[in-house]
């Protein structure tokens, strides 16, 4: 059974995160492709990622929704309590669905909540250098690059840049 | 088959450790013949395993077991220990049945091309009972140098045994 309908676009829906959805999130994880541009290169199991949907996805601070198209999860979308008033978005979507626009409307919406709903002052974003189609998105929704973190993480057999990323309420429209 | 494909080769995938596959590991690392391969002396009873295999290999982060899947089937196990930030310890056990299919140097290649180019680290490190002929013949052919002699470190089938200690540089692995 799908999660709950939590906010709804045109192209994808925001849905809550269910026990049911443990496996897809393992296999998608642990994708060399979708690793590659995540903090977490190790393997993770079954337990591990129940483990995150036990304690994490179920807490109380982050807010982490599957990305569906209809009711078939394609990836996840988070919120990350990071200053006071200050969210960090994060987001994976299965290489399946890439190149849709799947992730720039899946982070318009959690951002629009943000904004909206959780009173945030300010949301920001992190990208590896490598990872184009992230910052593309951080682009489109009018994000203004304010760092470059030079090769503040080892990926893909080198030392790379993080570049960061921030928007403010008042740009947000 | 449960387990997530993490790596992929052309005859192997190696997959998440899942705890489907506890079972078999049990049972494989139960045979004496196995365990001084591998260096381990004395069998545990299956309780006492399964709460090791839980608390060391499905929550420590440090370690890395990964399953070596050969059409669909389990085909052996492969590991990866975090030494310091500069080398970590690469062990590997294919299963009886599927030895000699060249099954063994395609996993470690695989898990050696992901320390070095994922988790960057320095060096590779194995650690072979002396006698372990076609260990050494395998990790020799992915570059691996003999860099010394653990003496008389390990007690099997009566007597004290050398241990081999072989090494893979990064530079090395690259160049190859």
């Amino acid at each position: 059974m799908p999660g709950a309908l939590f906010l709804e676009g045109d192209k994808v829906n925001l849905r809550t995160v269910e026990e049911e959805d443990i496996e897809f999130i393992r296999d998608t994880y642990n994708l060399p492709e979708v690793r590659k541009f995540l903090s977490y290169r190790r393997p993770a199991n079954f337990e591990q990622e129940k483990d995150f949907f036990e304690n994490v996805v179920c807490g109380d601070e982050q807010v982490n929704l599957a990305i569906c198209r209809d009711e078939e999860m394609m990836g996840l979308v988070s919120l990350i309590p990071k200053d006071e008033g200050v969210q960090e978005v994060g987001i994976w979507i299965n290489p399946e669905y890439h190149g849709e626009g799947y992730g720039t409307e899946a982070s318009r919406l959690i951002i629009g909540y943000a904004f909206r709903e959780l009173n945030v002052h300010k949301v920001t974003a992190r990208a590896y250098e490598t990872n184009k189609p992230s910052q593309k998105i951080w682009e489109k929704l009018g994000f203004t690059q304010e760092g470059e973190m030079r090769e503040q993480v080892y990926t893909d057999g080198e030392w790379r840049d993080t570049f960061y990323y921030g928007i403010l309420e008042e740009e947000w429209n | 088959m449960p387990g997530a494909v993490f790596l992929e080769g052309e005859s192997c995938k190696l997959k998440t450790f899942e705890q489907e596959y506890f079972d078999f590991y049990i049972d494989d690392f139960t045979h004496s013949e196995v365990l001084s391969k591998m260096l381990m002396n004395r069998p545990r009873s299956p309780k006492n395993m399964k709460e090791r295999l839980k608390e060391e290999w499905l929550t420590d982060e440090d370690n890395i077991v990964l399953v070596v899947s050969h059409e669909s089937e389990v085909a052996g196990y492969l590991f990866l220990r975090h030494e310091d930030k500069v080398e970590a310890e690469i062990g590997v056990l294919i299963r009886e049945e599927f030895r000699r299919k060249g099954l063994g140097e395609e996993s470690v290649s695989l898990l050696v091309d992901y320390a070095f180019e994922e988790l960057g680290y320095h060096r590779v490190l194995a650690r072979v009972l002396e006698t372990n002929t076609a260990s050494k013949n395998m990790l020799e052919n992915l570059g691996f140098t003999v860099e010394g002699e653990e003496r008389e470190k390990f007690f099997t089938k009566g007597e004290y045994k050398d241990i081999t200690r072989m090494s893979l540089l990064k530079d090395e692995w690259r160049s190859k």
